[in-house]
């Protein structure tokens, strides 16, 4: 058997062009069998059907975290206006202790004063009465 | 039972990747086994081997794109519409080259389906490309 038999010249440059592009073809896809392989995850079981359910699905995708997104942007407005509040409450709360505080502090000024004053009027009985026992 | 359900649910989804396969495994089958008789544009030129290398090519890859389709696996698909791409334009070219202008009906009609084959080729390595590209932002 001769190389003409196994190739007739006719066919000879059909084969040589189509096996030039399926080989490089294949080379190709094998160097991207990890992108390929992610396909497999992403479409459970079935085929990839169209550009459009490719979309669909990045889609669906997009609009959850869309959600999630505004659920915690909420969550942090509300979260800041809680705080806003609570340090409000805190503020009031110090300032109506700093009036109590100066108030008691005005009493204890006074109460000073009155029994600096009462010991000095038992000084100034005190003798008068142990006189009169002595 | 599983294999023919799932075969079912992908027709559903889309036709022409499902049945075109098929329908060339059928054709790979027929070159086999009748080698030189199964076209008269190859048994004009003796090509005896490259209808069979043809054959194989054709059978090869329809089974490699069945089986991903029954459980979905990008490369062994994308290798299988390689091959049979490869087999379609095998035998378009042969039939132009064996009878001239009347291989042109048959030439134009194979060359329509190599093109349908790696248009799909291409279809499923960009979308490889785009969930490659959204895993990674993610």
């Amino acid at each position: 058997m001769s190389a003409t038999d196994l190739l007739p010249p006719e066919l000879q440059t059909l084969t040589a062009l189509l096996v030039g592009a399926v080989v490089p073809l294949l080379i190709y896809l094998f160097s991207r069998r990890a992108q390929l392989r992610q396909l497999n995850a992403s479409s459970d079981a079935t085929l990839v059907t169209s550009a459009t359910a490719l979309v669909t699905s990045l889609q669906d995708e997009n609009k959850i975290l869309t959600v999630r997104i505004e659920r915690l942007e909420r969550d942090r407005t509300n979260d800041r206006t809680d705080y806003a509040a609570q340090l409000a409450r805190a503020h009031n709360e110090n300032s109506r202790l700093a009036a109590q505080v100066a108030q008691l502090q005005t009493d204890l000024d006074i109460a000073t004063r009155q029994i600096a004053d009462l010991r000095a009027l038992a000084r100034k009985t005190a003798p008068t009465e142990t006189e009169g026992i002595g | 039972m599983g294999c023919l359900r799932r075969l079912y649910a992908a027709l559903k989804n889309s036709k022409t990747p499902v049945v075109l396969p098929l329908a060339l495994t059928g054709v790979g089958i027929v070159a086999l086994v009748l080698g030189e008789g199964a076209s008269k544009a190859f048994s004009n030129l003796g090509g005896s081997t490259i209808i069979r290398v043809m054959g194989v090519a054709l059978v090869v890859g329809g089974c490699l794109i069945v089986s991903s389709l029954v459980k979905y696996n990008g490369l062994r698909e994308v290798t299988g519409l390689a091959l049979s791409a490869f087999g379609a334009a095998t035998y378009g070219g042969g039939v132009v080259l064996g009878l001239h202008a009347q291989g042109l009906v048959s030439g134009i009609g194979y060359a329509g389906i190599t093109v349908t084959l790696l248009a799909r080729l291409v279809f499923v390595v960009q979308a490889a490309r785009i969930v490659d590209r959204a895993n990674r932002q993610t």
